[in-house]
């Protein structure tokens, strides 16, 4: 695992076993056809075992001293000593700029692997979104610019946070019939909820011609000021939760 | 007569070089029953009148009769071993005195660990607890608990006089584990349920809960296991020194099928080059580059190496990742102790790399069921051929991992068997028709297929066989 004398070199047009580091790339045809041979395929359930914990990427975590844990942080650091611990993602990268929601948000906006394309589209909406706040700044008068928010990460998170349902309904079958049941949603549910509408509202309710960006920065402007459209959709869905109070009592966890 | 473990072929040899004259079975008839001779040791070793079965060479008798062996025939064994291993050490050279091999097996493990008879010549069991049919587990839960009475008696006994009882401190139980079920098994040479396990342990923490002396303490550590600290686990790189006396390190690292080699350079200016073309050049998209500087970034260390790569193999995602991997292992060489175990803590990108799983389950042959035909079936042959069953020959399609392991203990599977099969040869191994019927994926990382016979009356498993999952050699 660790040696990396032990491991063996090949020579171009040897056989290469795992492990053993090629002296040159091969040639792309070549590496093409031993794919085909080799076949690999995708693997739903994870390769680590029950045992392997999450790594922790804050590396101000580590660089605490010793005098100011806590006697559970001690602890903790202690037991994470002996265990086994899962590499980080690829996406992960302890910066200062990497910010999980968006990265989620990201994800959840690529279509076909293609996360080049969905990163730019995110830079790009950050960036309009930036553009328009501070156009609006330049034009606006002294009391007013201390009004204005111009960071987009502080616009984004809001806007989403105010796209949050509370309340979700849940179809449950009673007598033959299918019920929608208020029911409490879990954080990450709803979390989940504000950027799938957010992103269904973008792609399907725009213009022909206007771009991803463009769209979603003018969702999230209005969604940071309480209106729009996907505001308006999780009013709905609380007014209907209201309306369908009487059937609570079939929820039964 | 023929030896009745293949595995204790390594012994063997050893006899067949000296030549001495040493019978490894015991023989063919009966043991004639001496006399018992007490002998009150520890209280597990006791000698007791063994009895044993005929062992025959009938071709259809199976040989899975519970051979049973006296503590002395062990003993006169591994004496006999240990001359054995200085002989074949003086005839190879080596000092006999330090003469190791591990793949000679020691007679220990050939003969394992078995109950002698529990009862006496009048039938009358010598422990007390026989007819419970656990009697040492049952033993040990009764001692465990007389201890944990005795210190709670112990502890009222000082409230009533008014001491406090001293606080010890918290023992260091991070570094160590309880024993697993199948180490208890072995240890009590019984049989346990998960019931039984869960017990046990909730008592021996019931008993550290408690403050409890020094003698009580010793007594849990035996149930006790070291685990080991992981880092220690994580080879660090030689520092090396080019001609012109710059100090670098090299290393190795690979994500899905990209292989990469890393040389770090101590004095540097942050300048990384992959095969010969500048890193922004080579890895247009951010991510891939913030995975470069990652390693860097977390120890504080951006701009002050130059590193040389070169890479191949998988897509640019995993070339970035495997990038990664050989320059955090090749940082270790220039970094402390304590940040080599803050960057495994925090990734282990230092240890292990991710992969798919290889398509195994394609490539094995369609294992024909039996189809009853009326065209070949013969009314008047009163024997059923079972050699309808075409030899299913499920091992073939595992590429070649065909060792059928001798019944194994399942539960434990240590760090170094997960790359590799578990290649014992197996004591009984009949030739029988073997028929895959099940695959049981688990969350490991070696998949364990269930093998049964046909040859016997009823299906037992015969063993199983560990598959790794981490080569994605072509098969």
């Amino acid at each position: 695992m660790g040696g990396a004398a032990a491991l063996p070199r090949a020579q171009d047009g040897e056989a290469t076993s795992p492990g053993c580091v090629r002296e040159r790339p091969l040639p792309l045809g070549e590496q093409a056809q031993r794919w085909r041979r080799c076949r690999l395929t995708q693997v739903r359930w994870s390769r680590y075992g029950p045992e392997y914990r999450d790594p922790r990427v804050e590396k101000e975590h580590y660089r605490k001293p010793a005098a100011e844990l806590t006697e559970e942080e001690r602890y903790d650091r202690e037991l994470r000593k002996t265990q086994l611990i899962k590499a980080a993602p690829a996406t992960t990268t302890g910066s200062v700029f990497e910010d999980p929601v968006i990265s989620k948000f990201t994800n959840m906006m690529m279509k076909g692997g293609n996360k080049v394309l969905a990163r730019s589209l995110m830079t790009q909406t950050l960036e309009a979104v930036k553009r328009k706040q501070f156009e609006k700044y330049q034009a606006a008068s002294a009391e007013e610019q201390a009004t204005i928010e111009r960071n987009p990460y502080v616009i984004f998170h809001q806007a989403l946070k105010n796209c949050e349902p509370v309340i979700g309904l849940v179809p449950i079958l009673r007598g033959g019939h299918f019920y929608q049941v208020p029911v409490p949603l879990a954080e990450r549910r709803r979390r989940f909820l504000a950027m799938k509408w957010m992103i269904t509202e973008c792609r399907e309710k725009k213009q022909r011609r206007t771009l991803m960006p463009e769209k979603l920065s003018h969702e999230l402007l209005e969604a940071f000021r309480n209106q729009g459209p996907v505001i308006r959709r999780k009013q709905e869905m609380h007014k209907m939760a209201e309306a369908n109070r009487a059937l609570a009592h079939y929820r039964w966890w | 007569m023929a030896a009745p473990c293949v595995s204790c072929c390594g012994a063997l040899c050893y006899r067949l070089f000296i030549g001495s004259r040493v019978t490894l079975a015991p023989r063919q008839g009966f043991w004639k029953t001496a006399a018992a001779e007490f002998q009150r040791g520890a209280g597990s070793q006791l000698l007791k009148p063994i009895h044993t079965t005929v062992v025959t060479t009938k071709k259809n008798v199976p040989v899975s009769r519970h051979e049973t062996y006296t503590e002395e025939f062990i003993k006169k064994q591994i004496e006999e071993f240990n001359i054995g291993k200085r002989h074949l050490a003086n005839m190879m050279g080596e000092d006999p005195e330090t003469f190791t091999q591990e793949d000679i097996d020691h007679p220990e493990q050939i003969f394992p660990k078995q109950r002698a008879i529990q009862w006496g010549e009048d039938g009358r069991p010598f422990h007390f607890l026989f007819y419970t049919g656990k009697q040492s587990y049952y033993a040990l839960m009764h001692e465990v608990y007389g201890k944990v009475l005795q210190v709670e008696k112990h502890q009222n006994q000082l409230q009533v006089k008014g001491v406090l009882p001293e606080k010890t401190e918290i023992r260091d139980l991070i570094g160590s584990r309880w024993l697993i079920k199948e180490e208890l098994e072995e240890m009590l040479v019984e049989k346990l349920s998960d019931q039984d396990y869960t017990q046990f342990i909730r008592l021996l923490e019931k008993l550290l809960a408690l403050q409890c002396g020094p003698a009580e303490e010793e007594f849990v550590q035996r149930f006790r296991r070291r685990v080991p600290t992981q880092s220690q686990q994580q080879l660090r790189e030689p520092v090396q020194y080019d001609e012109r006396g710059v100090a670098f390190s090299a290393c190795e690292g690979k994500r899905k099928s990209a292989r990469a080699e890393a040389v770090v350079y101590e004095q540097g200016s942050g300048r990384i080059t992959v095969n010969g073309i500048d890193y922004l050049l080579y890895f247009p998209v951010l991510q891939d580059r913030e995975q470069l500087m990652f390693p860097f970034h977390f120890l504080d260390r951006l701009g002050k190496h130059d590193v040389t790569c070169t890479v191949s193999g998988g897509g640019r995602s995993s070339q970035a990742g495997a990038i990664r991997l050989a320059m955090a292992r090749a940082l270790c060489s220039f970094v402390s102790e304590k940040e080599v175990e803050w960057m495994r803590q925090e990734t282990t990108k230092l240890l292990s790399h991710r992969s798919l799983e290889p398509c195994w389950w394609a490539d094995q042959p369609a294992t024909a069921a039996w189809l009853w035909s009326r065209k070949n079936w013969d009314p008047n042959s009163d024997v059923q051929e079972r050699a309808d069953w075409t030899q299913a020959d499920g091992c073939g399609g595992m590429g070649g991992h065909e060792n059928v392991c001798c019944p194994q203990r399942h539960g434990v599977s240590p760090p170094e068997h997960r790359g590799g099969v578990v290649s014992a040869t197996a004591p009984h191994c009949i030739r029988a028709h073997v028929l895959l019927i099940s695959i049981r994926l688990s969350h490991s990382s070696s998949q364990r297929v269930f093998i049964t016979t046909t040859d016997c009356p009823s299906t037992q498993v015969m063993g199983c066989l560990h598959i790794p999952v981490e080569t994605d050699s072509k098969h």
